[in-house]
């Protein structure tokens, strides 16, 4: 079994041939981790046990002939979902023993197809980040390269599918979580729109933004678990009951070459690498030598796009992150939990247990993040910042109407760079914010908006290969994942 | 100009202990970002609808969804508080247990 070649089809087509067995694959998954994972950094937990009963069950279902897509399929999840029964950190300190009490909607549903959970992914704690430096436990690295940092915040499932440690793996995208580590690690990522897969059992960070999301091998395996994932759900009100047609799963390339594709001209201005403009404009030359229309088009608040999301994203984290309190889950300042660090005195008083919890138990980022939300949120501020940049939102929201409007002459999919630079070096710039929240520029606007977004490697990269990956991103209309998924997956058989 | 004591007043607001060394650090890290963010004061939104999640004709990422509501019946559920409770740091007969509110 090579695991490296193996995609989440070519895996369902050799269990039902009984080339091997879910308890094979799971077998030879977890002494990938074993081997391997000391070197990436990839996971937080590895469920060696439950992964291999999980396996059994799957074998046991395909035995008796009720095998499905995802039937015996080993998976990485974030840690920012929960398991129920499992540790679920979001890689932050204060939740360093938190252990889940029910499973994400999504969980539920991976469940239900009999899939295999591997274990827990790493990240930029609660997902603020765009690099995974900002884990609470651990630095991940990038397959492609050990000095390299794999993107973030989903940096952990990106490596571990990137590194043969997974077959596929859910992230969660908030202002690019899944698509810039897909990109980073030469893999695939999927933003759906806002309102297609609940968060019920996602930790929150900003609410009107974030989305579960799968990172995989390939288009194809995106689409799979993305059906998979999708649907309302009564636990979260944001859902929505969306239609998709078979489309989304088997594509009709002549349909799929109808769809003219967009180029906004704000995204190849100023920041860019030259040598990820260059892939990219092969990649564009690609789609245009394949018989798609292309043409350019402009988004003209694109520019304000950074500075909205680092607004809006901030003042939500501010109020989600209020939950964590010492009171109700994971770490304390008490004496009993060995704290964070050790605790010689119990806290007092409750205002006192909260200060110490929260100073202790958050790392620099989400400090950061929960001060600046509280600040933009203020009475005072809240004007020229807060309610200004949801005037920005809305305006940017009606470039991308009006660029999608079929009776203005609109396109259908918009393209553009995933990223605009490669994977940075470890350290790079983790003391300067600023620069960091720059490697966001391109992905963030999708989630202000509530468009899907599919991030794809302009061409296949292997580990080891000696070639960092570049990424370029699919921008769909709402809840038209299939035209995305579609144009993807033509490219990347072509 | 975000000062050490601003920084402090948020600190306090948001209940974060804060070292002395993080205060100067987030003072001027916030400054930074603040002084990035503000080029959206160069955008005329004069007659702009703010997107947010109470915007009766749009809801905040535009799904059209507006307020969830579902009948209210009783449901049954298997969840087990002590599910929840597991998870409280410290506790006594399933109830949650806190230091003392009033100093």
């Amino acid at each position: 079994m090579n695991l490296d070649s193996l995609t989440i089809s070519s895996f369902s087509k050799s269990l039902r041939k009984k080339e091997f067995s879910a308890r094979e694959a799971t077998d030879a998954f977890l002494r990938a981790i074993k081997d391997k994972d000391e070197k990436f950094g990839a996971y937080l937990t590895v469920f060696e046990h439950e992964a291999i009963k999980e396996a059994e069950i799957a074998d046991e279902a395909i035995a008796s002939g009720d095998a499905g897509a995802l039937t015996g399929v080993p998976l990485a999840i974030k840690d920012s979902i929960v398991i129920e029964g499992a540790r679920a950190t979001a890689a932050s300190k204060i939740l360093k023993t938190y252990k889940a009490s029910y499973d994400a909607t999504v969980i539920k549903k991976l469940k239900g197809a009999r899939a295999v959970f591997l274990g827990k992914t790493n990240l930029d704690e609660f997902a603020m980040g765009s690099s995974t430096e900002n884990s609470g436990f651990q630095i991940t690295k990038n397959p492609h390269d050990l000095e390299r940092v794999p993107g973030g915040s989903s940096g952990g499932s990106a490596a571990a599918v990137s590194g043969g440690l997974a077959l596929a793996a859910l992230g969660s995208d908030t202002g690019g979580s899944i698509r810039q580590p897909a990109a980073f690690c030469g893999v695939v990522g999927l933003k759906p729109t806002y309102g297609a897969v609940s968060r019920f059992g996602l930790m929150a960070m900003a609410s009107s933004l974030d989305q579960i999301g799968p990172i995989t091998k390939t288009v194809e395996d995106a689409a799979i678990l993305f059906n998979a994932i999708r649907g309302k759900d009564e636990y979260d009100a944001t859902s929505v009951d969306a239609e998709y047609d078979e489309n989304l799963l088997n594509p009709d390339f002549d349909g799929v070459k109808k769809l003219t594709i967009g180029i906004p001209k704000e995204y190849f201005v100023e920041g860019m690498d030259a040598e990820v403009k260059k892939e990219i404009e092969k990649a564009i030359q690609k789609l245009k030598d394949g018989g798609f229309k292309i043409k350019e088009i402009s988004l003209p608040h694109t520019k304000y796009a950074l500075s909205t999301y680092y607004i809006v994203m901030p003042a939500e984290v501010s109020a989600n992150m209020a939950r964590y309190d010492g009171i109700r889950f994971g770490v304390a300042h008490r004496k009993r939990y060995g704290g964070i660090p050790e605790v010689k005195k119990d806290a007092e008083t409750l205002r006192d247990l909260y200060f110490k919890t929260r100073g202790e138990g958050f790392g620099e980022e989400v400090k950061r993040r929960i001060l600046l939300g509280t600040f933009v949120l203020s009475a005072g501020y809240y004007d020229a910042y807060y309610a200004k940049a949801q005037k920005v939102r809305k305006l940017i929201t009606e470039d991308f109407k009006k660029a999608f409007n079929p009776q203005s002459g609109g396109v259908d999919v918009i393209l553009s760079p995933a990223t605009p630079t490669q994977a940075f070096k470890i350290g790079e710039k983790t003391s300067d914010p600023m620069q960091m929240y720059l490697s966001d520029v391109f992905t963030v606007t999708q989630n202000l908006v509530g468009v899907p977004a599919l991030s794809l490697p302009v061409k296949q990269y292997k580990v080891g290969g000696g070639e960092l990956p570049i990424g370029f991103q699919l921008v769909g209309r709402h809840f038209r994942e299939a035209d995305i998924l579609g144009i993807g997956k033509w490219y990347e058989q072509n | 100009m975000i000062s050490e004591n601003e920084i402090e007043h948020l600190a306090e607001l948001a209940r974060i202990e804060v070292s002395p060394e993080q205060k100067k650090k987030l003072a001027r890290d916030l400054e930074e970002i603040l002084a990035h963010v503000k080029e959206l004061s160069e955008v005329t939104t004069n007659s702009v609808e703010p997107m947010t999640g109470s915007s009766a004709q749009l809801t905040t990422s535009g799904t059209q969804n507006r307020n969830g509501f579902r009948d209210d019946e009783l449901k049954h559920s298997d969840f087990k508080t002590e599910k929840s409770t597991e998870a409280f740091p410290e506790k006594e007969g399933g109830f949650l247990k806190i230091p003392p509110v009033f100093e």
